[in-house]
């Protein structure tokens, strides 16, 4: 795990220099400031830009590892603190509408299944297919359109209060939840065809606890490895929610940072959503492991 | 105590069905020992499954299942659930599948305790053990071991522990000693018997080596195609085979031949009608 | 054979419009898109303009109908350097293995630590925006998926008989993967493509949304929704319409890749 996250310390940090655009000069274009040789020399100097690539590199990480990320261009403030309390924010939607996603998926999930509902998978067919082609922001503006506007139930935008996140957590689940109902309700039918089923069923073993040790346990591991894929697409796609609903999270800050091409808010950020994607894929390793005794025998790769 | 009358099964798919078992006859006395023998195909899984009353969704039968007097296609399956386990106990082939990997040896008999009687995980997991030890398996070790971590052949025996561990008035066996090697095939079989003699449990055993089901049965069906062809007391089947089919079995073990081999060279007839040729000895007539 | 070639025929019909219509934009539109008539600002519907008009009196319909153009042809643009780059990078590195396949794992290595929208989102971010950033931008999240896929598909086939044989006696390497590994990978790596891009169409408007990609006063359904934002209560058919627009057309796409894939492969799913 921990090679990866210094892989992501690379990417951060080399990928916004690979690309063949000077960031000081770009900075002084974008901001329609004077071009003289002594005002971008004092910015290097001050970021450090005039030594060399990998020394530079070397002092970034040192303080990055102290969750300094430098800088800004812009207001000459430090990234990290900025960076931070705007991400508590992304993080607090993203994670309501993971548990949003969990709640309802995995009701109506075990619910068909137990059922027995054809009914309810065609009608989530159905789902997967319309969510999966709607543009989330598009979403976010009919519900804010039809629930706000016309019945006047939920408040428009901002953040802040309860009913401020009701709406944009529920647009961010949205988009997921007919996937991870169709995900549930076949890996649990895939599951319940397994002899092991069988046999508990053939030693009178009552229902209820087949379908909670045997084939609620059995899909865990599947549902953990894509829950981790999933709160990775949660924090990209709260970065456009936030766009849609004004809030004031870190997807808002990033844009208003690249518009200024002030890329130390870019390296920190890349880092910290790196690192949060590496460890929740390792979350779900171990919790697969802790499920599954077979997948015990590859762990130690820290 | 168990009788099969004039049973057919039906495996229903999306748009069509296929008969697996067509016509049988045969009865489980009490404290007896019935084998099956048959080629794979015959149609003695889906006998054992029947008997159970496993996946029903999808099977449709004819004649009837009669425990203790009570039909069984007639219960519902609330009622079969308690059962199952219970009364009737089930033990199938394949050990490897049969255990759930993510589940550890002792909660497969907590459940199963739990599900038929009010009992505290602590005394159940404590009658798991007396029961593990009744088997002369080492229960210190077990309770707390995956499936995985245990060989086949103690698989078999934990799930001969596990169908047992109710009391049950029928033990079925559905293969139980295929997929292992001969050593372990011949400890499973002195398990069962020994464990026959101790309790007078009646049982069912299903096999398609006719030297498990000659070791055990008291009865012996010969199944072929979904089709019972003689049915008697083992030393007459064994002696005096009457159905071609019998006898050509008989002579391939006497030979050591391939039973799967026989199985489709074999051109006999089997649509006879069953006639009782001698008191409690049932054979196909052929033509 | 017939009966599954119904539904192909159809969504390839629906394909083929859409890609008419982007094609004679510019003819096919009632009204010049770019053409702002600031009297006629955010009117509703009439015979001149269909949809109505927009913030600055511009014509709905037609930047509706020129904004086909630009996710389409981006979208196409994308499959199709995505195509090439993939397949020669993927046929390398699974052919000869060295270089090129160190390259491409650590390639996917870096890929895979951080989500696909956030890492286009980035690149935009750092090369600006515009129509040409946000196409490089997509290609280079989207490219590498597709060359590991292919690179395990060549792999396989390096494995096979045929291949072995053709090496053995002495068939010249440019004429094993032209006539063994080519024909195979390419047409599913072209479905898989075609599948995909429902999802390419729906990261431009994305990225357009939030202002990184299509700049003013292009037309774009994302951004056409992004400057809707002011007037939701009182035009919303300014919100709706580039969203019925972008949903339609993924889930064209996404039924067009289905039945295809129905077509030439039903196992596969």
């Amino acid at each position: 795990m921990l090679a990866a996250i210094w892989g992501v310390t690379l990417v951060s940090f080399f990928l916004i220099r690979l690309i063949p655009v000077d960031p000081v000069e770009a900075y002084f274009a974008i901001n329609n400031l004077p071009v003289t040789e002594e005002a971008i020399e004092e910015i290097r100097e001050e970021q450090g830009l005039n030594k060399p690539l990998l020394f530079q590199y070397g002092l970034w990480l040192m303080n990055a590892v102290q969750l300094d990320f430098g800088q800004s261009f812009l207001t000459k403030t430090p990234v990290a603190e900025e960076l931070l309390s705007r991400f508590s924010v992304t993080l607090g939607l993203a994670a309501a509408a993971f548990f949003i996603v969990i709640a309802i998926s995995g009701i109506i999930g075990i619910w068909s299944v137990v059922k027995q509902g054809g009914l309810v998978d065609r009608f989530t067919r159905a789902l997967v297919f319309a969510t999966a082609s709607m543009p989330s922001f598009w979403l976010g503006f009919v519900l804010v359109y039809v629930v706000s506007l016309k019945w006047g139930i939920l408040p428009l935008m901002g953040w802040g209060t309860i009913e401020q996140s009701v709406l944009p957590a529920f647009t961010l689940a949205l988009g997921y939840i007919p996937y991870y109902i169709r995900l549930i309700r076949t890996s649990m039918l895939e599951e319940i065809e397994k002899p092991h089923i069988a046999f508990a069923r053939a030693r009178g073993v009552k229902e209820s606890i087949i379908i909670r040790r045997h084939v609620l346990k059995g899909i865990l591991p599947a549902l953990f490895t894509s829950l981790a894929m999933t709160c990775g697409g949660l924090l990209g796609g709260a970065a456009i929610i936030e766009a849609v609903f004004a809030i004031p999270g870190v997807g808002r800050y990033l844009v208003e940072s690249m518009a200024a091409r002030d890329y130390a808010v870019l390296q920190g950020f890349i880092l910290i959503i790196g690192t949060l994607y590496v460890i929740f894929n390792f979350l779900a390793d171990l919790l697969c492991a802790i499920v599954d005794p077979r997948a015990r025998l590859k762990r130690g790769d820290i | 105590m168990l009788e099969i009358r004039d049973l057919s099964v039906f495996i229903q798919t999306d748009n069509s069905e296929k008969e697996v078992v067509s016509h049988v006859n045969f009865t489980v006395p009490q404290g007896k020992i019935v084998g099956i023998v048959g080629e794979s195909g015959s149609g003695k899984s889906m006998l054992c499954n029947a008997i159970m009353q496993l996946f029903r969704q999808n099977r449709r039968y004819t004649g009837d299942i009669i425990y203790k007097g009570t039909s069984l296609l007639a219960k519902s399956e609330r009622e079969m659930r308690h059962l199952r386990g219970k009364e009737i106990s089930l033990i199938m082939q394949n050990p490897m599948a049969m255990f759930n990997p993510i589940v550890k040896i002792g909660d497969h008999f907590v459940e199963t305790l739990q599900s038929h009687e009010r009992i505290s995980k602590h005394h159940a997991r404590k009658r798991a053990a007396e029961q593990l030890a009744r088997f002369q398996l080492p229960e210190d070790e077990l309770l707390d071991r995956y499936p995985h971590e245990l060989s086949g052949g103690m698989l078999q025996r934990i799930m001969i522990a596990l169908a047992a561990c109710m009391q049950p008035n029928l033990l079925i066996a559905d293969e139980p000693t295929t997929a292992l090697d001969t050593m372990t095939q011949m400890d499973i079989l002195d398990e069962l018997l020994h464990f026959h003699q101790k309790t007078k449990t009646s049982m069912l055993i299903v096999s398609h080596d006719l030297g498990v089901i000659a070791k055990m049965a008291d009865f012996i069906a010969v199944m072929r195609r979904g089709v019972v062809v003689e049915y008697g007391p083992a030393e007459w089947v064994l002696a005096q085979p009457a159905h071609s089919y019998t006898q050509a079995l008989l002579a391939a073990r006497d030979e050591h031949g391939d039973l799967e081999k026989l199985a489709d060279s074999w051109e006999g007839t089997t649509i006879g009608p069953l006639y009782e040729y001698k008191p409690g000895c049932w054979v196909r007539e052929e033509g | 054979m017939m009966k599954k070639s119904v539904p192909l025929i159809i969504s390839s019909m629906i394909v083929l419009l859409l890609v008419s219509t982007a094609v004679f934009a510019p003819w096919l539109a009632p009204n010049d898109p770019y053409a702002t008539n600031m009297a006629m600002k955010l009117q509703g519907m009439s015979a001149a303009y269909p949809f109505g008009t927009d913030h600055l009196g511009r014509c709905v319909l037609s930047r509706l109908i020129m904004g086909a153009r630009v996710s389409l042809f981006t979208a196409l643009g994308v499959l199709a350097v995505t195509l090439v780059l993939s397949m020669v990078v993927g046929v390398a590195a699974g052919y000869l293995g060295g270089i090129a396949d160190l390259v491409l794992m650590r390639a996917c290595d870096i890929l895979m630590a951080i989500p696909h929208f956030i890492f286009a989102l980035v690149i935009v971010g750092a090369l600006g925006g515009g129509v040409w950033n946000m196409f490089i931008a997509i290609i280079i999240v989207s490219w590498v998926g597709y060359a590991r896929i292919i690179r395990n598909m060549v792999r396989g086939l390096k494995e096979s008989t045929y291949v072995q044989y053709a090496k053995m006696t002495g068939v010249p390497t440019v004429k094993i993967v032209k006539r063994h590994i080519l024909p195979f990978v390419f047409p599913q790596i072209l479905l898989l493509l075609l599948i995909g891009t429902g999802s390419t169409v729906l990261l431009i408007s994305e990225l357009s949304f939030l202002g990184l990609g299509v700049t003013a006063p292009m037309p774009e359904w994302g951004m056409m929704i992004s400057e809707s934002k002011m007037y939701l209560s009182s035009n919303p058919m300014l919100m709706f319409v580039p969203g019925a627009m972008i949903s339609l057309t993924v889930l064209i796409f996404d039924w067009f890749g289905d039945t295809l894939r129905d077509a030439i492969d039903p196992k596969m799913k």
